[in-house]
């Protein structure tokens, strides 16, 4: 029971960050959605889906946090660029501040804790 | 739309996907199956193993699980969809009482407010017919 909530938690966890990492990895400008599934895939402990991403884009799109444009490529299929949009700016920022509030009262929490 | 032809193993698993896409909305389904087919053409070397293309299909998940995630989420503002199913159901009755509706007191408001905005007055939420009511 007690393994259960814990994984619930963690899945909740990354459900709650993803979207803002993705908006994190569109702050130096627009990426196209292979390279952000493949950003987010190699991160350690981010994704265990990562065709799930697609259906978190298409939300984050309707959301209005990200606008794209296709683009032609010499090397394939159309890519598909993603970029922020200023709401999704603006729920970034305010997405570190809360989060960093939250990350540090959890590990000081945690680091005094019994748990080691 | 591809010039490369796809590895076996990520043709079939395309086949997987489509189907497991047949309940999508036809537009989301033609932009999702595009999105995964490219990730495929990029992601897969032209000389990669079967081995190789596994592990990169096992990543990517199974094509069920990809169009589970399509639902809309319980935790997700439901703003966006259930304001667009109001307002087909507010045209279509709209459109079929509007010749009844002459000199129903009200009436005039009902037309312009949003769906899924609560009346704040409750003589006028009254003369809403049941199915026009905002879900409050």
């Amino acid at each position: 029971m007690a393994s259960k909530i814990r994984e619930t938690a963690i899945s909740q966890l990354r459900r709650g960050a993803l979207e803002f990492c993705v908006l994190a990895l569109l702050l130096d400008g627009e990426r196209y959605s292979y390279e952000l599934v493949r950003a987010l895939g190699d991160a350690d402990g981010l994704v265990t889906t990562e065709g799930t991403l697609y259906p978190l884009l298409g939300r984050l799109r309707r959301e209005g946090v990200v606008d794209t444009t296709w683009r032609e490529s010499s090397t394939g299929p159309p890519r598909r660029y993603y970029h922020l949009t200023p709401e999704g700016q603006a729920a970034l920022d305010a997405f570190v501040t809360e989060w960093t509030r939250f990350r540090d009262s959890v590990d000081a929490l945690l680091s005094n804790g019994a748990v080691r | 739309m591809t010039t490369n032809t796809l590895h076996p193993l990520a043709v079939t698993y395309m086949e997987r996907l489509r189907r497991a896409a047949r309940g999508l909305p036809p537009d989301r389904r033609r932009e999702l199956l595009a999105e995964i087919e490219g990730y495929l053409s990029e992601a897969i070397d032209p000389g990669a193993s079967d081995a190789q293309v596994l592990t990169i299909l096992d990543k990517l998940g199974e094509p069920e699980a990809i169009i589970a995630a399509e639902a809309p989420d319980a935790d997700e503002l439901p703003t966006g969809r259930e304001t667009k199913e109001w307002s087909v159901i507010v045209l279509l009755l709209l459109g079929g009482l509007s010749s009844v509706s002459a000199g129903l007191p009200g009436w005039s408001c009902c037309g312009a407010r949003l769906p899924g905005q609560c009346a704040t007055n409750g003589s006028e939420r009254s003369s809403y017919p049941a199915a026009l009511r905002p879900a409050c």
